[in-house]
């Protein structure tokens, strides 16, 4: 490893750049593969992330960085991180899917868990964009199984 | 904003769904035949189990099923999401894969069952071996068979003449096997209870009283090879009195004893390879010892809150859970207590179609 910071610049699918310390952006295993196979020119395009995602991972990289930082203080961000729009969730799981970054991707994973848990499966179907291929009588013999789960 | 529809990759739903309670997800089944396939796919189910979810507790005392204090005896379940009572069951074990086995003796014969609390499947059996003669516990465990994926229930019977018979229950066949076991099993006078779960990676194991004071020993049972085992407990100067009881402490089988003839401390002692035991703490400890779950004994103070005790850490945590009966066994009017993790382990028979996930 050499002694001085080495900079990638990230370029999002709206065309913004974001140039950030390559032992940072190396929690995505998508671009430390990138760098390890020494594919990295000037940019690395990022065609699956929005500008406005890759704020909020940045932030969640940088403070996931900070030497020294506590369990609880991690805990606390990692709480107010994912208090965001369902649009912004499920944008950031996309990111996180993409760059490959595992940590991140579980977190978001359990928030949308804990958010969907109570819903019934219509909402679901609705929220996830899920065709209900059941027939009536099939759907009304799953739920016949444990009824008390729908109560 | 809130209304936004999205198209998540499998492997992410698949994610999602991980992280969901059993309760959740039975409902989910409905969503879709992909969904519903999954969920029910074994695979699934084991790696939901692995999941971070923290905990259930399941609290039950043991009582009459009518007020005149008449009738049989049933477990009652005290949870006001989950109500469950079970008419004639006594005792309970577990649990393993989030699955306990309750069973009762009435005059010669055991009756027990299987039950899983999160999905309330429960599978009753009879036991097609005596109940035990002299002693009241009974050599009775249960656990998955990692060769076959089978989740099976153990019976050893001591008949008289020191003629040991045992029975093995196979979920997947749905039947009893009835044997002699070959290797020898060591003359015991009781079966102690165990602290939670006594069963790890294919093998339920039991504390047993010698045929004197002085002797324990432990006993192993291998649900894939079906066969006893066994093994020399940690120390020969441990009195059979003073050896407590097995548990399952940070995914090691340990035993519990008390350390002094004063009774005022206490050692654990885990087994890292049959016949080799380390003892990882001594304690003190002045409150009851209800279970025991990861490295936590779990125990009672003011004789009615639920405390977790880590015998790693020597911390102590007040767990939110009060009952008059806390500081007292379940089956002497007391209220009974095990942590465990809820699962969406069936032990339905195999149908062909799960086999080749």
């Amino acid at each position: 490893m050499s002694s001085s910071t080495k900079f990638l610049t990230l370029k999002t699918n709206d065309k913004e750049e974001f140039v950030l310390d390559e032992a940072i952006a190396i929690r995505s295993q998508t671009i430390k593969n990138m760098v390890e196979d020494d594919c990295v020119s000037n940019v690395i395009p990022l065609p699956n992330v929005d500008s406005k995602t890759m704020i909020k991972v940045i932030e969640y990289w940088k403070k996931h960085s900070e030497e020294g930082i506590s369990k609880d203080k991690l805990m606390d961000f990692d709480k107010a991180f994912v208090k965001v729009d369902q649009s912004i969730l499920y944008a950031l799981i996309l990111a996180a899917n993409f760059l490959n970054d595992a940590e991140m991707l579980d977190m978001i994973c359990q928030e949308v868990a804990n958010r969907i848990k109570g819903k019934t499966p219509e909402e679901i179907r609705k929220e996830f964009n899920i065709e209900n291929d059941f027939t009536p009588e099939e759907e009304e013999e799953i739920r016949n199984e444990n009824v008390w789960a729908f109560e | 904003m809130d209304d936004c529809v999205v198209h998540f990759p499998e492997d992410i739903q698949k994610d999602i769904l991980l992280r969901c309670p059993v309760k959740s997800l039975l409902r989910f089944k409905c969503v879709s035949k992909s969904w519903c396939a999954l969920i029910k796919n074994p695979k699934f189910v084991q790696q939901h189990l692995k999941n971070r979810s923290p905990p259930q507790l399941l609290a039950y005392t043991v009582g009459t099923s009518n007020d005149a204090g008449r009738g049989p005896r049933s477990i009652t379940l005290i949870s006001e999401e989950n109500p469950q009572t079970f008419i004639g069951m006594t005792h309970l074990i577990g649990s393993v894969d989030g699955l306990f086995l309750m069973y009762r003796i009435i005059d010669t014969m055991i009756s027990c069952a299987l039950w899983n609390p999160a999905t309330r499947e429960v599978r009753s059996l009879q036991i097609p071996l005596p109940a035990p003669i002299i002693f009241d516990a009974p050599l009775l465990g249960f656990g998955l068979d990692p060769v076959t994926n089978d989740y099976k229930i153990v019976y050893s019977h001591c008949g008289y003449w020191r003629k040991y018979t045992a029975a093995v229950y196979s979920c997947s066949r749905g039947s009893w096997r009835i044997f002699k076991p070959k290797e020898p099993v060591p003359f015991y006078t009781d079966v102690k209870h165990s602290f939670g779960t006594a069963y790890l990676n294919g093998s339920y194991y039991w504390l047993l009283r010698g045929g004197d004071q002085r002797n324990y020993t432990i006993l192993s049972f291998e649900f894939g090879s079906e066969m006893f085992e066994e093994i020399e407990g940690p120390d020969r100067n441990i009195v059979s009195t003073f050896a407590l009881g097995l548990m399952l402490i940070d995914d090691s089988i340990a035993m519990l004893n008390y350390t002094t003839y004063t009774m005022l401390a206490y050692d654990i002692w885990a087994l890292i390879q049959p016949g080799v035991w380390n003892k990882i703490v001594t304690f003190e400890l002045f409150t009851p010892i209800k279970t025991c779950y990861d490295s936590s004994l779990i125990t009672v103070v003011n004789d009615s809150q639920l405390v977790s005790y880590n015998v790693r850490t020597n911390s102590m945590r007040y767990l939110g859970f009060q009952h008059p009966g806390l500081s007292r066994h379940a089956i002497l009017g007391g209220c009974g207590v095990s942590y465990y993790k809820e699962s969406l382990v069936t032990f339905k028979q195999q149908e062909h179609e799960d086999l080749d996930h």
